[in-house]
């Protein structure tokens, strides 16, 4: 416990990584999620094509994997990405698959006739889509959202074994010194935990402000 | 001069002829009211009108706005843009935005569409509210609203954009008997200002007291053509007066329970 206390400087910088890469990758995520639902529902028969083959192949293969590939194939061909660049563009990537399924059924949530009443009084396809569909869409998406920014957080301690002194890794960096290692997992759990809580909260302060008009 | 113009208008949803060949002049501050039985392509001719369903055959013209099937896919959507600018459309199940007040589902359209400055929006949106009898629900949210409130709320968002015409889907279908009167009060009105008017409806005191012309549909076809007067008391086709008599709530056949 002491050991814990000591080192809880160097534990917290390693908790910061991890909400900086989780909220990194969020962001990304959600415009690559975005971006990839409008292809599938508006786009013509190659966008669509490319962002269902884009979201399978990223579904279908281990995002262990996926990081694998950018940090450690990509120097083949000469890219040579630092750990934490590595680690925001594979879980964007990962996370961008995963979003872009929520927003589709979301968007396809709002009733057509929201649709028919915005062309109706004028507004053009994009203008319905940001004015009319979008926001009611936000509303039904943010819940499995939520699930996945919460795995996100998680799924972050993945990014440890390519070297990104995360809170995962920066716990193993002082079990190797220390030799002892419960006290530093148990403590990096809680520390997984209240983030997550804390994610929670917002999310659902985020959903009420949304249902307000329902 | 016609404020529409309809010619060999065609609309078939795959292998179901919804009509075919309609004709169809209305003039300036003309109240046509479309009557016949469900699945007769009442509707889908008014949704033609506005391009919310496509016309495979015919042409639209509406005031300085005109469709043809034959024209390419760009001049198509250009018409279609300059014919919604011209009309407004109020639909059976209003169709309200839910995340907007109700000031703000006024006022969108005209910020939006015509970047009028929001002050001048809310202005005329105030006025709009007031008119349909609604401006103390400015703020709320649609939800909390009636279905009769709602429709007028509707009708005023349709306004908003200042249309030279109006098209009505089965405005009241959706609502409660008790509710009906208050929509069809604020369509008299708008009747009564001088609104170019197509009203798809079964309220048929609506039609005799309000419309200038009854149209009647059925099969995909318009079957007949007259004053209210004429249309109630003598229809033409052997169809029509089958029509009414169910309308009127005198059974054809005997039921059996």
């Amino acid at each position: 416990m002491e050991l814990v206390l000591q080192n809880f400087q160097f534990l917290l910088t390693g908790a910061y990584y991890t909400l900086l890469i989780t909220i990194v990758s969020m962001f990304f995520g959600l415009i690559i999620g975005l971006l990839l639902a409008l292809a599938r529902l508006k786009g013509n028969w190659l966008l669509s094509g490319l962002a269902k083959g884009y979201v399978s192949i990223v579904r279908g293969t281990p995002i262990l994997v996926q990081i694998f590939i950018i940090y450690f194939g990509l120097p083949d061909y000469g890219i040579t990405l630092g750990p934490l660049t590595a680690a925001f563009i594979s879980l964007s990537i990962n996370i961008g698959a995963y979003l872009s399924e929520t927003f589709r059924g979301a968007i396809l949530s709002v009733p057509k006739g929201q649709t028919e009443a915005a062309q109706s009084l004028g507004l053009t396809s994009w203008q319905t889509m940001r004015r009319v569909i979008l926001p009611q869409a936000a509303r039904v998406a943010i819940p499995p959202m939520g699930n996945t920014f919460i795995g996100m957080l998680k799924e972050t301690s993945l990014v440890s074994v390519v070297t990104v002194t995360e809170l995962l890794r920066s716990a193993q960096l002082l079990i190797a010194q220390y030799y002892v290692a419960m006290p530093f997992y148990i403590a990096i759990a809680i520390m997984y935990w209240v983030m997550s809580v804390f994610f929670s909260f917002i999310l659902n302060r985020i959903e009420n402000r949304l249902s307000k008009a329902y | 001069m016609f404020m529409i113009e309809v010619k060999q208008l065609g609309k078939s949803f795959g292998d179901l002829v919804v009509f075919r060949d309609i004709h169809l002049h209305i003039h300036p501050r003309e109240i046509v009211v479309l009557v016949g039985p469900s699945g007769s392509g009442k509707s889908t001719l008014l949704r033609c009108l506005n391009g919310l369903e496509e016309p495979d055959a015919g042409s639209v013209v509406i005031g300085d706005a005109s469709w043809d099937f034959s024209m390419d896919v760009s001049s198509k959507k250009q018409a279609i843009r300059k014919i919604r600018t011209s009309t407004g459309m109020v639909f059976q199940s209003f169709n309200l935005f839910p995340h907007m007040t109700v000031l703000e589902n006024v006022i969108m359209a005209p910020t939006i569409v015509k970047k009028m400055s929001r002050t001048e929006a809310v202005e005329i949106g105030e006025a709009l509210l007031a008119k349909v009898g609604l401006l103390n629900k400015r703020d709320e949210y649609p939800s909390r609203l009636s279905g009769g409130q709602q429709q007028r709320v509707a009708i005023a968002r349709a306004l908003a954009m200042q249309p030279e015409i109006m098209l009505f889907d089965e405005p009241t279908s959706a609502l409660d008997p008790e509710l009906t009167g208050e929509v069809l009060a604020v369509m008299k009105q708008l009747a009564e200002e001088g609104m170019t008017m197509i009203v798809v409806t079964h309220e048929m005191k609506f039609a005799r007291e309000v419309a200038n012309r009854v149209i009647f549909m059925s099969d995909g076809v318009i079957q007949e053509e007259s004053t209210p007067e004429q249309f109630f008391k003598q229809p033409k086709t052997e169809r029509a007066r089958k029509f009414l008599r169910q309308i009127e709530g005198v059974p054809d056949i005997e039921y059996q329970v």
